[in-house]
């Protein structure tokens, strides 16, 4: 009998993982029926300017685990294609975000305030301050900084949404639970059965309609890329969460990100490029990047984004990239796979980007003159 | 000498054999609470384990820690290259010291202490035959074990304090004590950054302790004292090694040491409160299944040694 108390000190531990869990889990509400129409201009209307939260992020593409793990926080591509990542926002209206990519003895922010825009990277201690022209100090969000602001749900639906065309479904199929949030699920599905997107979900709160999480779906039943809040207060930040003083001691740099010289931003893209620095560091500005602007080819879910020679010219020759790719062909073209977005890499240093299956990219990089 | 220490040197040869305390499990007679036996039980055990030369090497191996890297700092200014956590910072802030020495005792150094400690707690006393001497005084099997658990969390504080403390020495002689710079960039006072640092003790003292309950448990399943010292650590190290295992991501949460460096979130602008009651509610949670089982071993099992 003795035994017995491991055994109940264990069901109690068991107990109370699942009562935590259970405000967590994937419940199903039961809430009054909207269609997607209705629901999107729902999210319009939000009337949500201010709020807390902690975001996870976790992409499952199939690529093997890379530097830039949890151990370094910093907002480098890595950081966004493998494994899984949290990250705090704070939002106060246009003028004043803050973000926060959480690693384990590490933080790397960046604060908008205003004109005033600064990035923090504790592993680094660099600090960085731009002031923005006045006119777009409103508009950060869209303009400077995708990667700080794509990391949020808000921004990956907008993405997303804008997407939406005749080549798509759009249903609110189903509710769950985001972040102890009651929301409505809208499901987008490409008609094209070429692109390897076989469905994008968007989590909205049921009654602040705000998009609480995104989940790209690839072939697999799991998601390949999703983004949602774990914990959410629609309550105004304190100021002072806003008002960053560059710490003592710090190294101060311009332009730590390449964000603003950036103009893929985010852009699985660029991505590609920033394989000529597979460090945890910001990835630095690409001397050899070209001012040829990338081409994009066809419309729609099966769109191809053609980088031209010189934006990608070296990386063939990069170890991690003949690592990560795969030969095709006979012409010294590589294939990066991933669940979601394919790449192929000419020899003559041309990169296509799509999520689109292979060989239907081979074939557009083929097809495609120089 | 101490009473209790007293009590396991003398009257060797006497009941080898013979269950003493609580002699059938089943019908536990508890023996009859004397006032003061408890605190009394507890000192003799503190004492013992503070004066105990062993104990004072290994207490001296955990300050050398911060000191060693205290001395390589000065000598020569890492940067922000590589090595620990925060070594770059201790330049600017002697109390970065604190942390980095804490970062770099984490892995091994502590769990090794903790693991000689607890490992050795029941099972080195069965393997010197003094178990069933300590039994003789008027304290239940199960008041044993919490006086035992209550000495090793004592110690285990103390350990993680040796640590801090000689650190903040340390870095305040060689690099001076300034306002904090947190993780997210902001600057907090001296004072808020000290008790951050106590915050940053009590949460190591806790993930550890759940090792140390560990310890305890295998401690009474055995009479040889460095089997359950090096089977303590391994705990450690094999937790560990399963959380550097990339594949299995999805058990890495659960794991006794993968929040074990979680004190970072005390030196972030926003303390997440949530996180940090669940790393530690789940520390707590190992240590009260480890000390469940430790208890249903040792009122159930026969001590002849």
């Amino acid at each position: 009998m003795a035994w017995a108390a491991p055994v109940v000190v264990a069901g109690a531990v068991a107990a109370g993982v699942m009562v935590s869990n259970a405000s967590s889990s994937a419940a199903s509400p039961t809430l009054p029926t909207r269609t997607a129409a209705q629901l999107l201009t729902a999210v319009q209307k939000s009337n949500v300017t201010a709020l807390y939260g902690q975001i996870t992020e976790s992409a499952s593409l199939g690529l093997p685990s890379l530097p830039g793990d949890r151990a370094n926080a910093s907002f480098s591509w890595q950081t966004f294609i493998t494994g899984s990542h949290s990250a705090k926002v704070w939002i106060d209206g246009p003028d004043k975000q803050r973000v926060a990519l959480v690693g384990e003895l590490s933080e790397a922010d960046v604060v908008h305030n205003g004109q005033n825009v600064w990035s923090y990277t504790s592993a680094t201690d660099t600090v960085t301050h731009t002031v923005l022209p006045k006119d777009k100090a409103g508009q950060t969000e869209k303009t400077n900084e995708p990667s700080a602001a794509d990391a949020t749900p808000a921004g990956l639906a907008a993405r997303v949404l804008k997407a939406i065309d005749p080549t798509t479904k759009v249903a609110v199929d189903s509710t769950t639970v985001v972040a102890n949030q009651d929301a409505y699920v809208l499901t987008i599905s490409p008609r094209d059965t070429r692109s390897t997107v076989s469905k994008v979900t968007i989590a909205i709160d049921a009654k602040k309609y705000v998009p609480l999480a995104v989940k790209i779906y690839g072939t697999g039943s799991t998601p390949a890329f999703q983004v949602g809040f774990t914990s959410i207060t629609y309550a105004k930040p304190a100021a002072s969460t806003f008002n960053f003083q560059t710490p003592k001691g710090a190294t101060t740099s311009n332009d730590p990100f390449g964000i603003k010289s950036d103009p893929e931003g985010h852009h699985h893209g660029a991505k590609v490029k920033g394989t000529q620095k597979p460090t945890a560091e910001p990835a630095a500005t690409d001397p050899a990047r070209s001012s040829k602007a990338p081409k994009v080819i066809g419309k729609g879910w099966t769109s191809v984004v053609e980088l031209p020679a010189g934006s990608a010219g070296a990386t063939l020759n990069n170890s991690t990239l003949q690592d990560l790719t795969t030969s095709v062909g006979n012409s010294g073209a590589r294939l990066l796979h991933t669940a979601v977005i394919n790449a192929v890499l000419l020899p003559d240093g041309r990169v296509f980007v799509g999520a689109v299956s292979p060989s239907f990219l081979e074939n557009v990089a083929a097809t495609t003159p120089n | 000498m101490s009473s209790a220490d007293g009590l396991r040197t003398n009257g060797a040869g006497a009941t080898t054999g013979v269950l003493i305390s609580g002699a059938a499990p089943s019908a536990d007679v508890e023996p009859k609470r004397y006032r003061g036996a408890f605190v009394r039980l507890y000192r003799g055990e503190m004492r013992l384990l503070l004066t105990r030369r062993r104990n004072m090497i290994l207490l001296g191996v955990l300050a050398v820690v911060p000191i060693f890297i205290g001395i390589a700092v000065k000598v020569s200014d890492p940067g922000n290259g590589d090595g620990p956590q925060f070594i770059g910072r201790i330049t600017g802030n002697g109390l970065f010291l604190v942390f980095t020495a804490l970062t770099v005792g984490i892995p091994f150094f502590l769990p090794l202490v903790i693991g000689v400690i607890a490992g050795d707690s029941i099972a080195g006393e069965a393997g010197m035959g003094t178990l069933r001497y300590l039994l003789t005084v008027p304290v239940a099997r199960g008041r044993l074990l919490a006086v035992k658990t209550l000495a090793v969390a004592t110690f285990t504080f103390i350990s993680v304090l040796v640590v801090a403390i000689i650190g903040l020495i340390m870095g305040a002689a060689l690099f001076g004590l300034h306002s904090l710079v947190l993780l997210s960039g902001d600057t907090v006072g001296i004072g808020s950054a000290l008790l951050r640092t106590l915050g940053v003790v009590a949460y190591v003292t806790i993930a550890l302790f759940a090792l140390a309950a560990g310890g305890l448990f295998i401690s009474t399943l055995t009479e040889n004292a460095i089997a359950a010292m090096a089977a303590t650590v391994s705990i450690a190290v094999f937790s560990a090694l399963l959380d550097a295992v990339p594949q299995l991501s999805a058990i890495h949460p659960a794991l006794l040491t993968d929040h074990w460096l979680g004190f970072g979130e005390l030196l972030r602008t926003s303390i997440s409160a949530s996180d940090l009651i669940s790393w530690t509610g789940l520390h707590l949670a190992y240590a009260a299944i480890f000390l469940s089982l430790a208890w249903s071993r040792i009122t159930t099992r026969d001590i002849t040694s």
